[in-house]
């Protein structure tokens, strides 16, 4: 972990109070708003917002709202899904695999190439996991299936939910006591090409861009090459031609080189924010982060969605080149509010 | 002592194989609340009650928070939140990479102890008195405490000062003192005959006809017996007891005595109130030590030990009936799902 710095970071002018990134939005959002805080461990992340009687506990990514309860009802991605399914929530079609119980990959190779017929191409993931860890989307045939099982250890660590892919936007919506308190939209890392560099050198400019204390690199692993090379049919070493654009990873995550925009909540379509409340009351979740795949989330009804994910412990955004500071404070901000009853 | 001779065994409530689910699930139909297991994990149950949802899995509780659980079982930031608070704890150092290597942190930690011992070295994180050494008199046992810390991976520690006196486990529901007990060493008693080994073996034979937990022979209880210069095939005298660990928990087969709750004086219970508003936790087991939790110009002088966020209901002891058995279990479903507005915040 990075130590604490006092430096100007992008548009973030002010001292860094902790090592962790994403505990040190909700102090600048406390601090924007004149709330005290104190810092308990830097290294570590850990502090604690207070104002009269109440406090918030930070810890890194994780704030002393939701009880074990509402995580356990929502933890595992496959009952999540069933439970939505049943409420009449929109989810992607989904299957279980049960990979937990096989030792060898060929078993568990054997299991998924089962499961997945007649659903390709598909997504898997693992049934408990965050940050997108082991989730594989856009597989679009049982080849990439089998490359996904032997070049990838986690995939089939534990059972497996497997999605039919969703296209569109993708966008995160946060939810707070009943409430839409913010949302983003999530685009996977992508390069365009410029007809003299080479994939390699694209990806290495299109990482310079991104300061390494709180935002994670593009990586072109094997995975990525192999995705690549079947999409694009570009190798690294390739000049990509001028205005191709290459999507590096099919996944949205900052944590995999991924870019967040932000989206105004209140010219979110009403249709969307009540269905985003509703789920997360399905689960008891008084905070929670709902993962949504399809049309604008400005459009009347929504124009078509899907609820991807639902997270108990959504994660701040960390400072992106492509959000102001104000506009990555302003969820924080809004739960704070609330939960100190500003 | 609330026990009273009785017939009653846990398994006369077994509905799963973990007992201290089954003391919530039996406390839950005692209070008329209805039971479903959950369908992703059929070792999570869900009770239900006046329209409000709490998940059980073994001894973890949903009420408490995800944070305050990481808290608790983090041993570096329970020092730094419960500090933050300037509740009494023992003073303490933590040590990681920033100390360097596993040597050279050691040294640091054997520099620190100097002028300080007895201590304790534990793990960053560990339940149960899992890695935690406790009692360490000199350089020696300190080294081999901390080196097996770092042989089994354990490379961030704390070396904190030995507390005295009397342990007590307080288990507290929000702001109320619902359960204390007074826990002691695993003792045995020589008869002149049978080896040591032997009267762990019988005392075990005991303990497992009667679902006690047993008393495990391991590293800690070796070097503790040889510190009292007695060997595993020595023949203790008759009526001669001696404690198996310096580390009290119920791994060890630790004894366990009731202490009621209504003898604790206001100065322990605001001390305690205070470390569940620190953490922010609802349902947690204190370990504190002090000269005597009932003594009212003692009892608030102690130093909170650490915290467990999914503390037992109850042990099962000789002698304990039903109702003294689902006590602490039923106050707390009481509590929980009592139709008031309760403070979830951390």
């Amino acid at each position: 972990m990075n130590e604490p710095r006092d430096i100007a970071l992008g548009d973030l002018d002010i001292a860094l109070p902790t090592a962790s990134a994403i505990a040190n939005v909700y102090f600048h959002a406390a601090e924007s708003l004149g709330l005290e805080f104190r810092i308990l461990s830097p290294r570590h992340g850990v502090g604690r917002i207070v104002s009269g009687d109440r406090q918030l506990l930070v810890y890194s990514r994780w704030i002393s709202i939701n009880d074990l309860t509402s995580t356990t009802l929502c933890g595992n991605k496959h009952y999540a899904a069933q439970c939505l399914t049943r409420a009449g929530f929109p989810v992607p079609d989904f299957a279980l695999a049960p990979t937990a119980r096989q030792r060898r990959r060929e078993a568990i190779a054997r299991v998924l190439v089962d499961t997945a017929q007649g659903r390709y191409p598909l997504c898997i993931k693992p049934v408990s996991g965050s940050h997108g860890e082991g989730v594989i989307p856009d597989i679009r045939d049982e080849t990439e299936l089998l490359y996904a099982v032997f070049h990838d250890r986690r995939v089939g660590r534990s059972d497996t939910l497997m999605e039919s892919q969703v296209s569109g936007r993708h966008y995160r919506v946060v939810v707070a006591y009943g409430d839409v308190i913010g949302c983003v939209e999530r685009s996977a890392p992508r390069v365009t090409g410029d007809g003299r560099s080479t994939l390699e050198e694209l990806v290495t400019t299109y990482n310079a861009g991104r300061d390494p204390y709180c935002l994670e690199h593009a990586n072109l692993g094997e995975r990525q090459r192999f995705a690549i090379s079947r999409r694009h049919g570009v190798s690294p070493n390739d000049v990509v031609g001028e205005g191709v654009e290459i999507i590096l990873d099919d996944r949205c995550n900052i944590k995999v080189g991924g870019n967040i925009h932000h989206v105004d909540v209140d010219r979110m379509s009403p249709e969307v924010k009540r269905t985003c409340v509703d789920a997360a009351a399905l689960f008891d979740l008084e905070f929670a982060g709902l993962d949504l795949i399809g049309g604008d989330v400005l459009e009347p009804a929504g124009d078509g969605f899907m609820i991807n994910e639902i997270n108990s412990q959504p994660a701040a955004h960390v400072p992106v080149p492509t959000m102001t500071r104000d506009q990555r404070l302003a969820w924080p901000r809004r739960l704070l509010t609330r939960f100190f009853e500003l | 002592m609330l026990a009273c001779p009785s017939s009653f065994h846990p398994r006369d409530i077994a509905r799963t194989n973990n007992r201290y689910l089954d003391q919530y699930l039996a406390a839950a139909e005692s209070l008329g609340f209805r039971t479903t297991q959950h369908e992703a994990d059929p070792r999570t149950w869900i009770i239900h009650g006046n329209g409000r949802r709490l998940s059980v899995r073994a001894a973890i509780l949903g009420c408490n928070g995800e944070l305050a659980r990481r808290v608790a079982s983090d041993k570096l930031l329970t020092h730094r939140v419960l500090g933050d608070h300037g509740i009494p704890m023992p003073d303490f150092r933590y040590f990681d990479s920033e100390d360097g290597v596993a040597n050279e942190r050691i040294h640091k930690a054997i520099d620190y102890a100097r002028g300080r011992y007895p201590v304790v070295a534990k793990a960053r994180t560990g339940l149960q008195g899992r890695n935690v050494h406790a009692n360490l008199r000199n350089e020696g046992e300190l080294r081999e405490a901390l080196e097996s810390l770092c042989i089994a991976g354990f490379d961030e520690f704390l070396v904190e000062q030995h507390v005295g006196g009397r342990e007590y486990r307080v288990k507290m529901f929000d702001d109320e003192v619902v359960g204390v007990i007074e826990k002691t060493a695993a003792l045995v008693t020589g008869d002149g005959v049978s080896t040591v080994r032997q009267l762990i073996d019988a005392e075990n034979r005991r303990r497992r006809h009667r679902s006690l937990a047993l008393i495990t022979i391991d590293s800690h209880v070796t070097r503790h017996l040889s510190r009292s210069e007695i060997g595993l095939d020595d023949r203790p005298a008759v009526n001669e007891r001696f404690a198996l660990t310096a580390e009290i928990t119920g791994r060890y087969g630790c004894g366990l005595r009731d202490v009621p709750t209504d003898s604790v004086p206001a100065a322990a219970t605001a001390l305690f109130r205070w470390v569940m508003t620190a953490t922010g936790l609802r349902w947690a087991g204190l370990d504190y030590r002090c000269e005597d939790i009932t003594d009212v110009d003692q009892a608030g002088r102690g130093r909170v030990i650490e915290i467990n966020s999914a503390p037992t209901p109850m042990e099962f002891s000789e002698g304990l009936s039903r109702p003294r058995y689902l006590q602490t279990a039923t106050t707390v479903l009481d509590r929980y799902f009592r139709p008031v507005e309760t403070n979830r915040t951390g």
